[in-house]
């Protein structure tokens, strides 16, 4: 093993040692096991992100903020790996479910209608609204929108209200034949 | 107000489920989808981020997942307001540091009163940018988002003196590309070499950070540009 490499282990090793529990800290944030994600395939991931910034010599200011980064990116990496290896195990899945019960009784498809119609109807409010209110459907909080966002709170409460608002008056133009009452 | 908002949000969460795209192609990368979430994102990319994931459930999985993780942090950061963190490597000496700062908080504070008034006496000389709240770089081309057919020519703004700049190039998955050495003006080419390795219709995210001696006085957010086929 020639010493550039040495070097380059060497260098890894200290920043791991430096690190490793500010990076074990960082992954308990993500609540991995819920995902069915496991800590040290992320992990090891990132340590190969960190060997291959060695190897390129290239300059990090502030080590932590792009360990945060990469342990974030690495999450997801791994998530849309785990699904990829799931896929083929999921659709013959999905085929064998479909065959076992019928998916066009009358109450899904009405159903299925009136999830189309809330859909288009989100789709048609105003820009700022629209961010707010989908944000808001999909289960988030006021302040978790607000800080996804970088508004206040009022005005992410201000501009979620009137979307709901105008949400409300598109349904009830559309809606009335699919029975749904706001 | 007598919406049923449960109600809605069940039919638009039945809405939204149904949507999964036959391939990820189309996806932000992970990158992307981590980046948006900095305060630097462009509120464009918060939105087309937004949008997407009410189209496709694979990403909006993973949006949540960084929702929950900056929401820990978050609530983290509120509990241990005031203490160091115990996360960060360092921990031991910075408490102890901490400690000598404290009693010798009363010299700290003489000092500062001093140098405020050498700066009240010297006020012309502070310009409108320092008293700003606003950022001192802007980032003018690439601009975000921009597509480019040649290599790229970085300029930029600085709205305070600065003595030099260092650029630094990442590729979409945030790995470092290239780095530049100190530049004293305000615009700089990607150097051949290196601009012969970026791969056509990828996307490449850059900043800008701004030295005074040998301090980082400044860092501007990310921008992002995309090399065309």
């Amino acid at each position: 093993m020639d010493q550039s490499h040495l070097d380059i282990e060497e260098h890894l090793g200290q920043i791991l040692k430096d690190y490793g529990q500010f990076m074990n800290c960082e992954l308990r944030r993500y609540n991995l096991s819920r995902y069915g994600l496991d800590p040290e395939d992320i992990l090891q991931d990132v340590r190969i992100r960190i060997w291959q910034v060695i190897c390129e010599k290239k300059k990090i200011f502030t080590l932590s903020a792009y360990i945060k980064k990469i342990i974030s990116s690495a999450v997801i990496d791994q998530l849309r790996k785990r699904r990829r290896e799931e896929g083929l195990v999921h659709q013959a899945q999905q085929i064998h479910v479909s065959e076992q019960k019928s998916i066009y009784s009358w109450d899904t498809i009405q159903k299925r209608a009136l999830e189309e119609t809330v859909g288009r109807a989100v789709e048609k409010l105003i820009s700022s609204r629209r961010q707010v209110v989908k944000l808001y459907l999909l289960g988030f909080t006021i302040p978790e929108i607000a800080g996804y966002l970088n508004w206040t709170h009022d005005k992410t409460r201000n501009l979620l209200y009137r979307g709901l608002a105008d949400l409300k008056e598109s349904l009830k133009e559309t809606e009335t034949e699919h029975g749904y009452r706001p | 107000m007598d919406i049923d908002r449960d109600k809605l949000r069940e039919l638009y969460a039945g809405y939204t489920s149904s949507k999964r795209p036959r391939s990820r192609e189309g996806c932000p990368s992970s990158a992307e989808i981590s980046m948006s979430f900095e305060r630097s994102a462009s509120a464009r990319r918060k939105k087309e981020i937004i949008d997407h994931i009410s189209d496709c459930s694979y990403c909006r999985e993973e949006f949540m997942i960084i929702m929950e993780y900056h929401k820990q942090l978050a609530e983290s950061a509120t509990v241990s307001e005031g203490r160091p963190s115990s996360d960060e490597p360092g921990t031991l000496k910075r408490s102890s540091r901490l400690v000598f700062w404290r009693y010798a908080g009363a010299f700290l504070g003489l000092g500062i009163v001093v140098t405020s008034l050498v700066i009240l006496r010297h006020q012309r000389d502070i310009s409108t940018a320092l008293r700003s709240s606003q950022p001192r770089l802007a980032l003018l081309a690439p601009a975000a988002g921009q597509h480019l057919s040649g290599p790229p020519i970085f300029r930029w703004r600085a709205l305070a003196p600065f003595e030099y700049f260092v650029i630094e190039l990442f590729d979409q998955d945030l790995l470092p590309v290239w780095t530049s050495d100190k530049i004293l003006g305000v615009q700089a080419q990607l150097p051949l070499a290196v601009s012969a390795e970026l791969l056509p219709g990828r996307r490449y995210f850059w900043m800008i950070t701004a030295f005074s001696g040998d301090s980082k006085v400044e860092e501007s957010r990310l921008t992002s540009f995309v090399i065309d086929r």
